[in-house]
């Protein structure tokens, strides 16, 4: 008697069965990934056209403040290839506003960049 | 530092504040002097304190004491501080699972890389104050640049502090959480706002915070579910939090599926805290899980990611589902192999004195011993999988953990297979001499591998744990083939203390499959040395424990197929989900195009 070919197909079935329910896993993994701002048409991405958004949420609905955040995280990313915004999800997005000391002499454009909101 | 060669009288104009009132730059008319000495205090007085203030939270957060401790100090010196970007102590890392160590790092970067350029600004500001203490002559050009530089990093100071002390605040009223970002004027530089105060002696405490509210009849405080809407430092306590209590105080670790390398940090339905059942359901992630996910992909991608999760979930569910699968029809395999041998051994009258010791091992290892799942492991570089066995089981914690800390690892493959039982119909079987089958399995379990290892080479170790290979294995299976020198087909994992949380963690899971007593095998405690000791009824009753023990790996199968059935409704619901969602996540786009115009 073969105990392996007696009571092999038990196993053989379910392991089947785990494999096609894979499969449709993996094809509604796809689904979810395409569904990410990531994969949206990214010409639409411009600084210019996040600036506006921007602008817009803050008037007609301001309560929406993670959707601001998420947007101006977008924004030095917005000019890049779109290489760089397939992968929004990255480190980059997330330390995008560390910048280093700027150690250059005063400058008007650094300073209209800066937020006047602090009292000495 | 001292300015004392700038003028203390004269005036320059210098927008050096703004008021906070009107939010209208204020052109000051001060002595340079003055100004230089403002900003000296500002950065002083306020930056560094509220910088050492931070480093303080996120020493007492990561435990860090003494020399450890971060600090930083406005002088001439070089600014050097080393941050720690990973667990102060790496085996607790090591016990906490793959993906909220993920979150737990993610977190802790941030922190760290914000609060390193912070204290980078205030090491420059001092620089800058030295330059300027330094001035000499015709000072005013030089002064001016140098008070910009000064200008520049206050602003990026201001921002820093801003970036930790942004957090939103529970409108009671409106049922909305708004931002909040309480100014930290001079008067307090040290109140950062954390809502995570008191102390959480559960997880379910720390799962509902109590917050202080906007409320209209004033503040007021409320339980509640946050993670998201806390401060940056206070994210990081908070999984810091997490992990603390199930490390330090056993509570469980939760995650789907039910293995830390794989797993997601979960509330499962039904919690399974023992070392034989396995998390049945997916349940909720983890607040603070969902909260890193949102942090990392941005709130407008939260739903696709927290949905690519779940699914991403349920595949590696699946992968272990079929490892256990495929544990335990080579188990069949294995317990096959036993009984070919045991059947050849008893064609030939000469013979019939023997029940072959690959029989008798298979009885112990396969009929009698704990079934668990495969243990992946990389040998040169390639990923294989064991069978992780051993002679005799002590419960401890529902764990069936060996009192020994040894475990054998044999290559669930023919390769193993053939190095554990060979092709040999002879053996000694279960006699009380040093060539018993069992004393020889005992002797390898439990008091190897320290005195036979001196061929061995070390497949992998760390402070609670070594993996051999090759150790001197055939000087007690003398019969047979037992080739275990052939690389990574038979191991032995010797744990330094073998009830700890490390083996518990290490050791796949079990599978439940009834199991055949040894002592119930006709014959099993005879000596079988003596010719003719194996009769029939003898050799029947092998061949029904080895019958019976594939009987219960069906079932075992069975019961693996009612689990596959309840994720199969969770998938159909997942997929009809998913249609709306894109639809919903389309629109949702088009919005924000559309008010674009275009």
């Amino acid at each position: 008697m073969n105990l392996y070919d007696a009571y092999k197909e038990p196993g053989e079935s379910t392991m089947d069965e785990l494999r096609k329910l894979d499969e449709r896993l993996k094809l509604l993994q796809k689904r979810f990934a395409a569904s990410k701002t990531g994969n949206v048409k990214d010409s639409l991405l411009t600084p210019e056209n996040l600036k506006s958004t921007i602008g817009l949420l803050r008037t007609i609905n301001p309560g929406e403040k993670n959707m601001v955040r998420t947007l101006e995280t977008l924004i030095p990313l917005a000019g890049e290839s779109d290489e760089a915004l397939s992968h929004l999800d990255s480190k980059k997005a997330s330390t995008a506003h560390h910048r280093k000391p700027v150690c250059t002499p005063f400058t008007k454009q650094l300073k209209c960049k800066l937020p006047q909101n602090r009292l000495i | 530092m001292s300015f004392s060669n700038l003028p203390a009288v004269g005036n320059y104009t210098y927008p050096t504040a703004v008021s906070p009132d009107t939010g209208k730059s204020i052109p000051q008319t001060k002595p340079l002097r003055t100004i230089c000495n403002d900003y000296k205090s500002l950065f002083r007085n306020q930056y560094t304190a509220i910088a050492n203030k931070l480093l303080q939270e996120l020493n007492g957060i990561l435990g860090l004491t003494g020399g450890n401790a971060l600090s930083v100090s406005m002088n001439d010196t070089t600014f050097n501080v080393t941050m720690p970007t990973t667990w102060p102590n790496a085996s607790l890392g090591d016990r906490v699972c793959q993906e909220g160590n993920k979150a737990y790092k993610y977190y802790l970067q941030e922190v760290v890389g914000d609060l390193k350029t912070f204290c980078e600004y205030i090491e420059a500001a001092g620089k800058t104050f030295k330059e300027l203490g330094e001035l000499r002559g015709n000072i005013d050009d030089q002064a001016h640049v140098l008070l910009d530089k000064l200008q520049c990093y206050d602003q990026l100071c201001g921002e820093m502090v801003k970036e930790f002390s942004k957090h939103f605040k529970y409108n009671m009223d409106s049922d909305t959480w708004e931002e909040a970002c309480d100014a930290i004027g001079s008067s307090s530089p040290y109140n950062l706002n954390s809502q995570l105060t008191g102390t959480y002696t559960s997880l379910d405490a720390l799962r509902k915070i109590n917050v202080t509210c906007i409320n209209s009849s004033g503040p007021t405080s409320k339980e509640i579910n946050t993670f998201n809407e806390l401060s940056k430092l206070d994210k990081l306590k908070f999984i810091r939090l997490y992990y603390n209590l199930i490390l330090n105080n056993n509570q469980p670790q939760t995650v789907f599926p039910d293995d830390l390398k794989t797993g997601y940090p979960c509330l499962p339905n039904e919690v399974s805290t023992s070392g034989t059942e396995d998390t049945k359901e997916l349940g909720a992630l983890e607040l603070f899980y969902i909260g890193y996910l949102i942090d990392r992909d941005g709130p407008i991608n939260a739903l696709s990611s927290f949905l690519e999760i779940k699914t991403q979930a349920l595949r590696k569910n699946i992968s272990l589902m079929m490892d256990k699968i495929e544990a335990l029809n080579q188990c069949l395999t294995f317990i096959n192999r036993g009984l070919d041998l045991l059947n050849a051994s008893q064609s030939g009258g000469e013979k019939k004195n023997r029940i072959p010791d690959a029989a008798h091992v298979a009885l112990v290892l396969f009929c009698d011993g704990v079934v668990r799942g495969l243990k992946e492991l990389t040998i040169n570089g390639k990923k294989e999988r064991y069978f992780v066995l051993q002679s005799s089981t002590t419960t401890a914690n529902g764990y069936s953990l060996t009192e020994s800390g040894k475990y054998l690892l044999v290559k669930a493959d023919t390769t193993g297979l053939n190095a554990l039982l060979g092709t040999s119909i002879t053996g000694n079987g279960n006699s009380a001499t040093s060539n018993g089958c069992e004393h020889r399995i005992s002797f390898v379990c439990e008091n190897s591998p320290e005195a036979n290892t001196s061929d061995s080479n070390v497949i992998e170790s760390s402070s609670a744990y070594t993996i051999y290979n090759g150790f001197s294995w055939t000087g007690y299976f003398s019969y047979g083939i037992r080739d275990c020198k052939n690389l990574g087909t038979i191991l032995l994992a010797n744990f330094s203390s073998w009830n700890s949380d490390v083996v518990k963690d290490w050791l796949p899971k079990e599978i439940s499959v009834d199991r055949v007593l040894r002592d119930s095998v006709l014959g099993y405690n005879g000596s079988w040395v003596q010719s003719g000791s194996v009769d029939a009824n003898m050799a029947s009753s092998w061949t029904t424990a080895f019958t019976n023990k594939s009987e219960y790996i069906n079932t075992a199968i069975e019961s693996i197929n009612n689990d596959v059935s309840t994720m199969r409704t969770k998938i159909d619901t997942f997929d009809s989900a998913s249609s709306t969602f894109r639809n919903r996540a389309h629109d949702t786009y088009s919005g924000i195009v559309g008010r674009i115009g275009g």
